[in-house]
């Protein structure tokens, strides 16, 4: 799937990573979100939710292309301290 | 374990599609969600795990449960000898993410986590083009969510609202995208203009000397929700010598 988006973004953009670089700082690469097992087809192939989840459960070793222990533990940690953010400035709200 | 709408839509079709798993039990404290997700006669099923049968052979539990009950799912799924599959958010705090990972090593058991956006079409192109070097070194990742409709209905949205149940998904993205390490700060903003919702979240790296003269590396996740018409995400990577 990976090979697909690429061809699209070197389709409009070309190899260079010069050409990349002259895009400016947001080629932004739409996305629709529909109902979970929709295909969802943003002209760069198809994608759902089915064909992740077979990435997941392909393997249960560690590494790969499994978000790592590590990448669990950061996303939580990040996720924290932004909700403590937003608690502190709901109470200074209220 | 939990027969909501992730379980539904998601994870059992994929798991009774599979010829490599056979489903043997089902648990979620809903009788009606119980039975109806109970596909074939000789799938067990319980209100809690407590109420499986202790020979019960498995080997891999997935975790659907509403997101403020998947710590102590998972704790007594790894009790009982399975490595379990959650779905994200993985837990909603960092202790007990620290905790349960290291139950699961030491029990030499696979927990792992449905962040499953990594794996999209569009975020593996844009993993491809910072991993080849293409764009340098990555100095700013900009990945925003909108939604039509709001919060999620699901128990997921719900139960710990859109920080947790959709910021886990974009914030998966930054390493995802980049080998970036633990950023130095993080910050978050919110506004409220009921019903619409819109949080911001920004994480900083500090730069590394040589590589951007020393400018800090930004991450921001933005969740937006009732501002639009569609559903949407975007996201965009910024290297020192290209972007995508």
């Amino acid at each position: 799937m990976g090979s697909k988006g690429t061809a699209l973004i070197r389709s409009v953009f070309g190899n260079s990573p010069d050409r990349l670089s002259a895009c400016g700082p947001a080629l932004t690469i739409g996305y629709l979100n529909g109902s979970s097992l929709r295909q969802h087809d943003h002209g760069t192939g198809t994608d759902d939710y089915a064909a992740q989840n077979k990435k997941l459960f392909s393997t249960l070793e560690e590494g790969g292309t499994w978000p790592s222990a590590v990448d669990m533990v950061r996303v939580v940690e990040v996720l924290e301290v932004a909700h403590r953010d937003l608690a502190i400035q709901d109470d200074a709200a209220s | 374990m939990g027969t909501g709408w992730v379980a539904q839509r998601v994870h059992l079709p994929y798991i009774s599609a599979s010829s490599s798993i056979d489903l043997a039990a089902i648990v979620d404290p809903d009788p009606a969600r119980l039975r109806s997700a109970a596909v074939a006669a000789d799938v067990a099923t319980a209100p809690r795990i407590g109420g499986l049968r202790d020979d019960l052979d498995a080997d891999l539990a997935v975790v659907c449960t509403p997101p403020d009950g998947h710590a102590s799912a998972i704790a007594e799924c790894l009790a009982r000898g399975w490595h379990v599959i959650c779905e994200k958010p993985f837990v909603t705090n960092s202790h007990d993410a620290r905790t349960l990972i290291s139950t699961a090593a030491r029990r030499g058991l696979a927990l792992r986590c449905c962040q499953t956006s990594r794996f999209r079409a569009d975020v593996l192109a844009v993993a491809e083009e910072v991993s080849s070097g293409r764009l340098g070194k990555v100095r700013h990742i900009r990945l925003t969510w909108r939604r039509a409709n709001g919060v999620p209905a699901s128990g997921g949205g719900r139960s710990v609202g859109a920080l947790w149940d959709l910021g886990a998904h974009l914030v998966d993205l930054i390493w995802a995208l980049s080998d970036l390490g633990d950023p130095t700060d993080i910050a978050a903003s919110g506004m409220r203009l009921s019903p619409q919702q819109a949080l911001r979240l920004t994480a900083t790296w500090q730069g590394e000397p040589g590589e951007g003269a020393g400018d800090p590396c930004l991450a921001g996740a933005a969740v937006h929700l009732g501002f639009c018409t569609r559903d949407r995400q975007c996201g965009g990577t910024l290297g020192h010598r290209g972007s995508s």
